[in-house]
């Protein structure tokens, strides 16, 4: 009796210990499988025209950027500069246009208003440097100008320097490794200006910066319509404009290859108001010493390459905006303030591993708003977006991964 | 009294706040014994966990007993054990998964030695163990799912010594003319600190005189503090040795 009960028990025990075959982990193999692994879309600089139709100048006076149209100035006062293998020649017929010419190398100084520069040929080793109490205007027509100890360009003047590019010309301009300074004066790029710059024209520009950024000014740089522009660094950042960066349209192509740099940087806003962007960022993290401003004692800082740096305000209203960021840490946007998103197209892939820094998609200190245009932010190893909050318009139709690496809205 | 004692004592500290877990302990054994004072025992233990369908762990342990006097006897044992890790998930600051590391299978070695008093009153038997347990676990390398990176990775689970002293009070009452012997205990694991208790209630059955028997419902009574996170465990016990 008692034989047969245990019996019983044993086969009981056994059919315990046989089942007790399940694993008793969290389901998140199901998480990790159902993540679609998105492939990320292909990101690369197109440079083929684009039809942006005919552009619109303000006549307005009262118009903020009524100014930045050289349309709206007469250029009276004619400059002509010829570079042919390492010389120059400088022809003009006002008397208060001085200039000295050293080899390719040529200073204008001028106090003349009005003043319009044309520039074409080619040298291996010249320059550009202008000092004028003016605004002035300087085309490119043809122009292909090396320097081997400094900026291509470098302007003096803290007034407006509209950048034209004659139509169908193809332009290039290419700094030194190293550059020689003039005491007390800046030179930050291959093309470098204390004013703002303003780029229009329906020819292209080709900027390869070896130094430091690609195109810098002190004050804003605005590009219009029209303009066919590709700037590539070797180590600074491609377009730096101190107060602002504004596309209102023109195809941009920038290459930044340096540890820590961008396509666009500022210290105020970035806006992109039309035309088609493309930034490669391909930099690393740079590591950097700086004065605490606190303590005064020397910390280390790490700075990440991202697509666009902005300190202030970030506006998208159309156009097209892509980002491919490929570097340790590389973000796309890395924005101290707020960001809008109105219009337009704004994609960006950044696929750089984390490590000292994190390769975000969109890094905002502040606010985004996402109320019309398009969004697609993808980040293999790092949010596809971080911001304090994001706003949505009514209508947004948002997709996102599992995982917090993909975003998507569209209107 | 004083297993309700212990238990009392025990349920000033804070304890359940999980959900336990319930699970199944088989053992089956052999002694052998050499002479009055001395014994060999061998034993294999199959542990379960997850309300009796997972694999807890698995065991051999071999060790002797002797006899010091009529009241006192020594014990030392080793015990090798295949566990089945449980899984360990980690958060990010917002509250997103930041890793996972799925249950593996890892070792451990467990020494043990013991004293064992027990004294006769009437029909009930009171016997107090003390015993000191030193457990090592061996690195291990096993994989880990990287939420930021979206990709599986090794991680290695470092080494670890633990050092136990167990406490038991265990009460047996003789049954007249009757083969079964019920018994109560309580057992209290010390680390560093007080770590836990384990209650028991069961009894043996003898056939033979060489076949016996053991089944006991465990509970176990976490402190909280030491373990916030773990799962307390409620076992069934079901034991058999043959004895030569």
């Amino acid at each position: 009796m008692i034989k047969n009960k245990l019996q019983y028990i044993a086969v009981l025990l056994m059919a315990l210990v046989a089942t007790a075959c399940v694993n008793d982990d969290t389901a998140l193999q199901d998480l990790i499988d159902a993540d679609p692994r998105i492939k990320p879309i292909l990101i690369d600089i197109d440079m083929t025209p684009l039809d942006e139709g005919q552009e619109t100048i303000p006549t307005n006076p009262a118009d903020d950027t009524y100014n930045d149209y050289w349309e709206n100035n007469p250029w009276t006062v004619s400059v002509k500069v010829t570079y042919n293998d390492g010389e120059a020649t400088v022809s003009t017929t006002n008397s208060r246009v001085r200039y000295t010419i050293e080899g390719a190398h040529v200073t204008i100084r001028s106090t003349a208003s009005r003043m319009h520069i044309v520039a074409s040929g080619e040298t291996a080793d010249g320059s550009l440097k202008v000092y004028s109490d003016y605004k002035y205007r300087l085309t490119l027509d043809g122009l292909s100008l090396a320097n081997s100890h400094g900026a291509a360009i470098n302007n003096q003047c803290g007034k407006t320097l509209y950048l034209c590019l004659a139509e169908e010309s193809a332009n290039a301009l290419y700094d030194s490794m190293t550059y020689d300074y003039v005491e007390g004066e800046d030179m930050k790029g291959a093309l470098f200006s204390e004013g703002q710059v303003i780029i229009s024209g329906k020819g292209s520009l080709d900027v390869y910066a070896n130094c430091r950024h690609g195109i810098a000014t002190d004050d804003y740089l605005r590009v219009r319509k029209g303009v066919r522009l590709y700037v590539t660094t070797r180590v600074g950042n491609c377009l730096r404009g101190n107060d602002g960066v504004f596309i209102d349209g023109g195809v941009v192509g920038l290459r930044a290859n340096g540890a820590g740099s961008k396509g666009i940087s500022s210290h105020q806003s970035v806006t992109v108001g039309g035309g088609r962007t493309m930034i490669l960022s391909h930099g690393e993290p740079r590591i950097e010493t700086i004065d605490d401003p606190l303590t005064g004692e020397a910390i280390v800082d790490t700075v990440s390459a991202a697509g666009v740096k902005c300190d202030s305000l970030m506006a998208m209203t159309a156009g097209t905006l892509r980002i491919k960021a490929t570097g340790e840490g590389g973000k796309g946007l890395k924005l101290k303030s707020d960001f809008t998103l109105t219009g337009g197209d704004l994609e960006i892939v950044t696929i750089g591993r984390k490590g000292l820094a994190s390769s975000k998609g969109i890094k905002v200190d502040g606010i985004t708003r996402i109320e019309g245009g398009s969004l697609y932010s993808f980040s293999k190893f790092a949010s596809a977006i971080t911001c304090d909050s994001v706003y949505y318009a009514p209508g947004a139709i948002t997709h996102d991964a599992p995982s917090k690496h993909f975003l998507q809205v569209k209107y | 009294m004083i297993i309700a004692a212990i238990a009392a004592l025990a349920l000033l500290v804070p304890h359940t706040v999980l959900a336990d877990d319930y699970g199944l302990v088989i053992d089956a054994g052999v002694e052998k014994k050499f002479n009055k004072k001395f014994t060999l025992t061998g034993l294999a233990e199959f542990q379960s966990r997850n309300t009796f369908r997972t694999v807890d762990r698995v065991s051999v342990r071999v060790g002797g007993k002797y006899r010091l006097n009529s009241w006192l006897r020594a014990e030392a044992a080793y015990q090798f054990i295949v566990v089945n890790n449980r899984e360990h998930l980690s958060y990010n600051k917002d509250g997103s998964y930041n890793n996972w590391r799925p249950s593996f299978w890892g070792t451990r070695h467990r020494a043990t030695a013991a004293l064992v008093a027990s004294v006769d009153m009437g029909r009930f038997n009171v016997s107090l163990r003390e015993r000191y347990q030193y457990t090592y676990r061996p690195e291990a390398t096993t994989t880990r799912y990287d939420f930021d990176n979206e990709w599986f990775e090794d991680c290695t689970v470092k080494s670890k010594h633990d050092h136990v002293l167990r406490s038991r009070v265990k009460v047996q009452y003789n049954i007249r003319h009757c083969k079964f012997t019920p018994h109560v205990s309580a057992e209290i694991y010390t680390s560093d600190v007080y770590d836990k208790t384990k209650l028991a209630v069961g009894g043996s059955y003898t056939l033979k005189k060489h076949h016996g028997f053991v089944l006991e419902y465990q509970h176990e009574l976490l402190n909280r503090t030491q373990h916030p996170s773990s799962i307390a465990k409620q076992h069934i016990v079901a034991g058999y040795t043959y004895k030569f």
